[in-house]
């Protein structure tokens, strides 16, 4: 069963490849796992970060009381969830950090521009920066073919039927991308805004888009999308006189879900707006 | 549809558990989902039957899930509210900044190994 999506079978393999190769597929039973088996049972706390994949056995992570019952017993375990995501996450994060790297995770719901606002953010910086990127869908490389036409590298994860990338994804697909010192990496999610919000990649910043065609109520719909994000893009504002939508009620809608995002209302078709997100961005990176 | 690899996470903790402790099953695993962890609760038990139902060591289990409300705090009057919703706005003094302090647990709390 796969662990990412929870598929039975093949189609949900995860395949990572480059527009115009062959790409190679992951499904679960081959990911790398390299463990230890050193079976401690003394430590209290007993973490073994080095762990990138799934596998149901050997240690545990944390705090393990027993306390014996005669109806079994019950043993404390105390640990999150999605403690292997986060792990593996900080590992992302401490190399994308070891060189300099800007990281965005760009999230939204699909329809939204993601792609559009991703490739006009490409070919405005890709004169004074090395830039990269990661795309993400269930199917298809079309979206890495329009990002390869602006001649930045990029690598296609398909992860089947899984709705959202993970930090082990993003680890395999940033070893075939190779990305430069001091270089920026844009990693496109899947087009949903539930779960993604769930999985840290290692990425410093996160940046949800919300299109003005979706109307103002997505950021109560979505809390947890926006709560978790850092900065709002609040594109396709050339279709404002045609649209039903206030600005005003968006962004009081979004501050209250997350009263430290920073907003930036833009046009990616138009181009409307884009110089305050690039300046956004060449603030964070100076290379 | 992301609980499903929500259950496969809590299924691994679990089963890691009973191994480290030659378990021959789990009876009980207990859960904390905090309202703003971001998961849903008919989702994630109607994915855990099936990924429970192909664990020969969790086939018999319960998953035992307890909700955790949101709790806020205003920073500026430190009123601590509970909102069915997601809101920043402090109810007692209308500062928009208040802080999430519980309702993001998403965690195995324990679990109950059957005897051998």
């Amino acid at each position: 069963m796969c662990d990412t999506c929870g598929c039975e079978s093949g189609d949900g393999r995860i395949t990572i490849m480059k527009p115009g190769q062959p790409g190679h597929t992951h499904p679960h039973e081959d990911h790398v796992h390299p463990h230890d088996h050193d079976h401690d049972h003394e430590p209290e706390y007993h973490h073994e970060p080095g762990h990138d994949q799934g596998h149901p056995h050997e240690h545990q992570p944390a705090q393990d009381h027993d306390h014996p019952r005669s109806a079994g017993r019950i043993i404390s375990v105390e640990t999150d969830v999605l403690q292997k995501n986060n792990l593996l996450a900080q590992r992302n994060r401490g190399y994308f950090e070891a060189k300099s790297m800007l990281v965005l995770n760009l999230v939204s719901s699909p329809g939204s521009g993601k792609t559009t606002v991703l490739e006009r953010t490409l070919n405005t910086l890709k004169k004074e920066k090395d830039l990269f990127v990661i795309e993400g869908d269930q199917q298809t490389t079309l979206d890495a073919s329009r990002i390869s036409a602006t001649g930045i590298p990029v690598v296609q994860i398909n992860t089947g039927s899984g709705c959202h990338l993970d930090a082990s994804m993003i680890n395999m697909a940033v070893k075939e991308l190779n990305p430069s010192d001091h270089s920026v990496l844009m990693i496109e999610n899947v087009g949903n805004l539930v779960c993604p919000a769930l999985f840290d990649l290692g990425e410093n910043f996160r940046v949800v888009i919300v299109s003005i065609t979706e109307g103002e109520d997505k950021p109560l719909k979505y809390p947890q999308m926006f709560m978790s994000a850092d900065v709002c893009l609040i594109n396709k504002t050339d279709l404002l006189p045609y649209v039903d939508f206030s600005m005003e009620k968006v962004k009081e809608y979004l501050h209250r879900v997350n009263p430290r995002l920073e907003c930036f209302e833009l046009s990616a078709r138009t181009g409307e707006g884009f110089d305050v997100w690039i300046d956004w961005i060449r603030k964070r990176q100076s290379t | 549809m992301h609980e499903f690899s929500i259950a496969l996470n809590i299924l691994e903790i679990a089963e890691s558990t009973a191994l480290q402790h030659e378990a021959p099953g789990i009876s009980e695993v207990e859960v904390e989902v905090g309202d703003a962890a971001g998961v849903n609760i008919e989702a994630l038990e109607f994915a855990w039957e099936s990924a429970a139902g192909a664990s020969p060591l969790l086939k018999q289990s319960k998953l035992a899930i307890h909700r955790v409300p949101l709790l806020f705090e205003c920073p500026r009057c430190r009123h601590q509210y509970s909102p069915a919703e997601l809101d920043v706005i402090c109810p007692a003094c209308g500062e928009k900044d208040s802080l999430l302090v519980q309702g993001r647990e998403l965690k195995v709390k324990s679990v109950t190994l059957m005897d051998p």
